[in-house]
């Protein structure tokens, strides 16, 4: 072996000194400014700067289950097949809990920045991560949450032995003077009539009436259907009770067609009260079929 | 503290029920996400276990020659050559990380971590269960540290993996891999826990000791400094009647200086690096004919440089690494082994790797890597070369590996592996050893 044996030390010496030459491009990294709330690794609540015009009502206290319905009413056009939720389920329970006590600290030029970090599943059915970050306010018009990032798939790191440099990752963070991600094939979508506006396609405000309509599955969701049927199988007891304790008609009218009463609901109404209840996702498919059934067959 | 201690006990005894408050990660399981305070308590972990077959020369062995450094090369000598097949764990030990992280404190965050290690193999034997009393390690404490810092920096304080030499191992394919043996026990088999990488075949080994370190945030787009005081190395010799480094009166001084960032659109990372240290020599060496030792009058220095970085262009990761200096030992082990000659005298050392690796997509990832390091012989160990004694010695000159590693990610969380790597180990007189090790494993990180 030559004795020559620095050279490759040189060369590489000469090589970090190009690349460190170069001028790197401004780049915004993991490693932002802002008071933490919370931290874990890519995942973080943070009070950030208010970056644009728009009041905003801070400080605020915001029920973490009003805004978990609020969460919930939001979908997300992947640009890519079915839309999904904008959050999981698991999601939405921590940024309504984080959201909740972050609002209450922010100031009125603070806004609250979230990166939360989800299962999904993606091709060939595997669970993934995915990052979403959120820049989140309360205005006039309710809470507004404006998209950074959008089903991304974070840094693969873990403890000492695998760790990616904060410095190497840009993550975009929801931008109110304009979308982070100008070329982002995603959407915001919101559910039908639940009053959300969507200001852009990275921007949704849900005011406080959409807040009151319970998150699919919760124990509110299903105690407000639960109480929806009670209701609807007192007006039909009702009506029954009432049918029977009215006298026997007059011959001559007996084939006359039999007027319904105001109180009692048709069939056809019966089912289209069904159908809105699982419109605002208040009913599980398996309730609705199961209901529905039971309507069709009382005909 | 009291608070945290709390939410830690609270954490363990049932991380079940609390872990459904915070959402899935995979840098680590948050298992408090939710305190009021903004405490988080995470943990993370690395596993892994592989499958190798090796097979090797003999040490080196001829008639009135001694050759240093043997105990330290593969095969453990003569006895060990050949075939061998194991069952252990591979470059990394299996470690499981517990980290606490403060929310804000006035502008400021604290946060702390502990990692403990401990390995697939057995410490004193391949038979037995192991359990540390019959000589080796079952269990190690890597990383015990606390970090305080701000838009002024950071302070980190406990032990942790050394600046010099520590980005080198962590750019270093066999993270998740084998790498070359370190044969005390047999081809693969070792009671040190873990292979041992790319130790010594492109770097020197940054090891785990106690530290302060300050680093200062992010400046002129992407640049860090950092620099600390250690708990001083023992500077060893390789010879036998050899003086030794034991008296450590001053810390040793570690520093560097990194860049982050794109060129063009390339993630690159770019450091140098460098080390200080001196020790007082003790003892008495025992000295061919016709050379002289002048006493424990004076210190020996130990300094070294590297460089070095990683850049990521579309589907490919390259690697380079150098350093250069004086006493920075060929075993791996910085400057606990062949650091210095008989007489004291630091031994010029050097060496570098590249690497290169494509990713298919989908998670397959085929890496190559070429390491080298290389000991100069000092004056005196050239005249232990020429001596006309009856028994001359030789000292291991230069360590060299090539490597292929194929790694395909079943998921973000468990990856299978399979390497092949072909290592030399050169002594002074020309006399080689080789080896082949093939590895087939898995590694599983959370």
């Amino acid at each position: 072996m030559s004795r020559n044996r620095r050279s490759p030390i040189y060369a590489l010496v000469l090589g970090c000194a190009v690349l460190a030459g170069s001028p790197p491009p401004p780049a915004f990294a993991a490693e932002t400014t802002g008071t933490t709330l919370w931290e874990a690794r890519w995942q973080h609540v943070r009070l950030v700067p208010r970056d644009g015009g728009g009041g905003s009502n801070h400080p605020i206290t915001l029920a973490k289950a009003d805004i978990r319905n609020g969460l919930a009413q939001l979908r997300l056009d992947t640009g890519d097949g079915e839309p999904v939720e904008l959050l999981t389920a698991d999601e939405r329970a921590f940024v309504a809990e984080q959201l909740s006590k972050a609002l209450t600290k922010a100031g009125p030029d603070q806004d609250v920045s979230v990166a939360t970090i989800g299962m999904r599943k993606t091709i060939l059915g595997l669970n993934e991560p995915r990052l979403t970050t959120l820049r989140a306010f309360v205005g006039a018009d309710g809470l507004n949450l404006i998209l950074g990032e959008a089903l991304a798939e974070p840094p693969n790191d873990t403890g000492t032995y695998q760790k990616v440099d904060p410095r190497l990752v840009t993550i975009a963070e929801g931008r109110r003077s304009a979308p982070a991600k100008a070329d982002s094939r995603w959407k915001i979508l919101a559910a039908a009539n639940s009053g959300i506006t969507l200001r852009r396609s990275d921007w949704a405000a849900i005011p406080a009436a959409a807040m009151t309509v319970p998150e699919p599955g919760s124990e509110a969701a299903q105690k407000q259907a639960q109480s929806q049927m009670e209701d609807m199988q007192r007006q039909m007891q009702q009506m029954q009770q009432q049918m029977k304790a009215a006298p026997p008609a007059p011959a001559a009218s007996a084939a006359a067609p039999v007027a319904q009463s105001p109180m009692a609901p048709t069939v056809e109404d019966r089912l289209r009260t069904l159908d809105q209840l699982k419109a605002k996702g208040l009913l599980s498919p398996k309730e609705y079929a199961l209901k529905r059934k039971q309507i069709i067959d009382s005909f | 503290m009291r608070r945290i201690s709390l939410f830690l006990t609270t954490a363990l005894c049932s991380i079940g029920a609390v872990s459904a408050l915070s959402p899935s990660a995979r840098a680590e399981i948050v298992l408090m996400g939710n305190d009021p305070a903004g405490w988080v308590f995470s943990v993370d972990g690395f596993l892994n276990v592989f499958v190798t077959n090796s097979t090797s020369d003999s040490g080196p062995s001829k008639a009135n020659r001694t050759y240093r450094n043997v105990a330290y090369s593969i095969g453990s000598g003569s006895t060990n050559s050949g075939n061998g097949m194991h069952v252990i764990s591979g470059f990394v030990p299996e470690t499981f990380g517990f980290n606490v992280k403060s929310p804000d404190l006035d502008g400021n965050k604290l946060t702390a971590r502990l990692s403990l290690q401990t390995s697939v193999n057995n410490p004193a034997s391949h038979n037995w269960d192991g359990d540390g009393a019959s000589g080796g390690n079952v269990g190690l404490i890597r990383e015990a540290f606390a970090t305080y810092g701000g838009s002024w920096g950071e302070i980190q304080g406990g032990k942790s993996l050394g600046i010099f030499g520590g980005q080198a191992i962590m750019n270093d394919m066999y993270i998740f891999g084998v790498g070359a043996g370190l044969n005390s026990k047999g081809q693969g088999y070792n009671a040190l826990n873990t292979t041992v990488g790319g130790i010594g075949y492109g770097y020197t080994y940054a090891g785990w000791n106690g530290n302060v370190r300050y680093t200062t945030p992010a400046f002129a787009g992407g640049f860090k400094a950092t620099a600390g005081i250690f708990e001083p190395n023992t500077v060893g010799s390789d010879a036998s009647n050899a003086v030794s480094g034991t008296k450590t009166t001053v810390p040793r001084f570690e520093g560097g200086l990194n860049w982050a960032g794109k060129v063009g659109s390339a993630p690159t990372a770019l450091y140098a690096n460098a080390t200080w240290q001196q020790a007082g020599l003790t003892g008495t060496p025992t000295l061919i004919t016709g050379q002289t030792y002048a006493g424990n009058t004076k210190n020996v220095s130990i300094y070294g440089g590297e460089i070095g970085g990683k850049v990521s262009i579309g589907s490919v990761d390259l690697v380079a690494h150098g350093y250069y200096g004086e006493g920075m030992g060929l075993s791996g082990a910085q400057l606990s082994f062949d650091s210095i000659d008989a007489k004291g005298e630091a031994k010029t050392g050097y060496g570098f790797y590249a690497q290169a690796g494509y990713n298919f997509g989908q998670g397959t990832t085929l890496s190559a890597r070429y390491g080298a390091s290389y000991v100069d012989q000092t004056a005196y160990e050239k005249a232990e070369g020429l001596t006309s004694a009856s028994t001359v010695t030789y000292t291991m000159t230069s360590k060299d590996m090539a490597g292929v590693q194929l790694r395909h990610e079943i998921n973000k969380w468990v990856r299978v592996v399979g390497e092949y790597n072909y290592l030399t180990n050169n002594w002074s007189d020309g006399a080689s050893q080789k080896e082949q090790i093939g590895a087939v494993g898995v590694v599983v990180t959370y």
